[in-house]
């Protein structure tokens, strides 16, 4: 099963998602950009690749290796939009909710 | 919506499985229903009948230009795969007209076929079998691992959506 609500309890997995939506990107690519250690981004690309959240695609390198790279999917898209949303309706009311609740919400995509 | 053109095996290797399983061809066929579920069009080389004077590449060539947008490629463990080789032939050899008209390749198959590890995309049949795989996945195969006939069928319905 891949529960939507798993996406909210990994911070991690959401940045990988906005990440991989600004561009393509390789594991270490993602560690590095996001000071993940490899265990994390390996944990989280299992998670959002069999959910379809983001796509593998094999790019061959010049040493005959097949490194992959990953894209966001139609999935992965969807849920960065509709959390997009969320965050926006949320933030708008953190009077009400206060502000270490804003504050992480925009820690998700940063 | 996508036009697919469904590749894989059509028979198991009945030394290594019994032939009473659903066949791999039954297996494709009940992959197309979720995929034409979804507004696809959805291709089998084996379903489409035969035109008079045509040849089986002349077939492939036929179906892979009617405006294919994916080629989808069913690869489960144990199963006859010749045929499935030939068509990887085929394929990579018409490289060019795939690049040209951005046509996208995926491969739905088994654990033990492949796996990705970190940055990198290993094959794990070994011979031939992996020699095959290796060449289409050079050519920008987006590889979807399955264990089991639940995760197959989770998988084919999020390709589904995502086609």
């Amino acid at each position: 099963m891949f529960m939507v609500m798993e996406l909210f309890a990994h911070k991690d997995y959401v940045r990988i998602l906005s990440s991989v939506r600004r561009k393509p990107k390789r594991f270490g690519e993602l560690q590095k950009e996001l000071g993940l250690n490899p265990a994390q981004v390996d944990r989280a690309l299992k998670y959002l690749r069999k959910g379809l959240f983001i796509v593998p695609r094999v790019e061959p390198s010049a040493q005959g290796r097949l490194l992959v790279e990953y894209e966001i999917g139609k999935r992965g898209a969807a849920f960065l939009d509709s959390f997009k949303a969320f965050s926006h309706d949320a933030l708008r009311r953190k009077d009400a909710l206060g502000e270490s609740v804003a504050a992480e919400l925009e820690s998700f995509t940063r | 919506m996508a036009v697919v053109f469904l590749l894989g095996p059509g028979m198991w290797d009945t030394a290594k499985r019994p032939a009473a399983d659903p066949t791999p061809m039954r297996v494709r066929r009940d992959m197309a229903k979720v995929m034409i579920e979804h507004g696809h069009t959805v291709t089998l080389m084996e379903d489409d009948p035969d035109r008079e004077g045509e040849d089986v590449i002349q077939k492939f060539d036929r179906l892979l230009k009617s405006k294919v947008t994916d080629v989808v490629l069913y690869w489960p463990p144990l199963a006859k795969m010749q045929t499935t080789y030939d068509e990887l032939i085929l394929l990579y050899d018409r490289r060019g007209f795939l690049k040209k008209h951005s046509i996208r390749l995926w491969a739905l198959h088994h654990s033990s076929v492949a796996k990705i590890s970190k940055d990198e995309f290993k094959v794990l049949e070994t011979g031939n079998r992996s020699r095959y795989l290796t060449a289409v996945a050079r050519l920008g195969l987006s590889p979807l691992e399955w264990d089991g006939e639940e995760e197959l069928a989770t998988q084919v319905r999020l390709l589904a959506l995502e086609l």
